[in-house]
């Protein structure tokens, strides 16, 4: 399992306390060392017996429920493939909220800029070249006349 | 095997950074008209939602093709990455396009042997002819009384 400093956990805590908004919990959490480990977690049946184990819990901390929310977010954005469905996240009061949200970021999109034809042209219009691009960057054809 | 979810142009589709949302504005449903030609427009999206079940493939090489009345106005090679995602989505803007005649404008990407494409018309539109000072209409004052433009 990862092992987390006493300064990660407060941090965890905090950033259940503070967030006021399911986005917001989110972004932060995604954002820490503890779920982006998760992420690439092996494991995921480890995963789903804590948030198991933290959510089945009475007495439950800001600490414990931050740590459930970063299990849920690295479920869904597990390597390997959507795990959130293996656990039962309507536990969390946010739990569906934040399920979702991590899907919709995992929604891969390809942008391409290109450079439409601007020049004026005497006769029909053909492509001339385009230039090769590495993932997610700019392209840009200059158009000719024929 | 690949399938195409949804496709459409509009003038701008907006992707929100923190919830991955679209927002298409405009969006070209009813073609584009045009009082005059060569027509400028700032700028054209064009946005493909696509599906694929797990066993396929998840890197496509891909086409894009804009033409106008047959003819072709610009040509990218556009690479598909689902990533371990079953959905995908692709965004062309075109920015800074002339459209030099009326015809049928054709959106296109193809990709693993499937085309998602999207026509719309370019046409012509008439405006109304000019009103004489002298034919028109009367005026109402102030006052409620008609007045004779001058």
């Amino acid at each position: 399992m990862i092992i987390l400093s006493r300064q990660e956990l407060r941090e965890i805590g905090a950033i259940h306390l503070l967030a006021n908004t399911p986005p917001s919990l989110v972004e932060a959490l995604n954002k820490t060392r503890f779920v982006t480990s998760l992420k690439t977690f092996p494991r995921v049946q480890v995963l789903i017996d804590d948030f198991d184990r933290l959510t089945s819990r009475t007495g439950r901390s800001s600490i414990s429920l931050g740590i459930a929310y970063g299990i849920l977010i690295a479920l869904t954005l597990h390597s390997e493939a959507d795990s959130s469905t293996r656990v039962c996240f309507s536990r969390l009061s946010w739990g569906e909220d934040v399920v979702e949200i991590a899907r919709s970021m995992r929604e891969s999109t390809r942008v391409v800029v290109v450079q439409g034809n601007t020049t004026i042209p005497h006769h029909s219009l053909s492509p001339s070249w385009s230039t090769g691009t590495a993932s997610g960057s700019t392209l840009v054809i200059p158009a000719t006349r024929s | 095997m690949l399938a195409v979810r949804l496709k459409f142009p509009a003038e701008n589709v907006i992707i929100d950074q923190q919830t991955q949302e679209v927002a298409a504005i405009g969006i070209i449903a009813q073609g584009v008209k045009a009082v005059a030609f060569p027509l400028f427009v700032r700028r054209l999206c064009y946005l493909v939602f696509w599906d694929r079940l797990p066993e396929d493939a998840k890197d496509y090489d891909g086409t894009f093709a804009l033409r106008l009345a047959g003819n072709q106005i610009a040509e990218v090679a556009i690479p598909l990455n689902f990533g371990n995602d079953v959905t995908h989505r692709t965004l062309v803007r075109i920015e800074g396009l002339l459209l030099p005649e009326a015809g049928i404008l054709e959106f296109s990407i193809v990709a693993g042997g499937v085309t998602a494409n999207y026509s719309v018309e370019v046409r012509t539109v008439q405006l109304a002819d000019p009103v004489s000072p002298q034919s028109a209409a009367p005026v109402p004052s102030e006052t409620g009384n008609t007045q004779q433009p001058h």
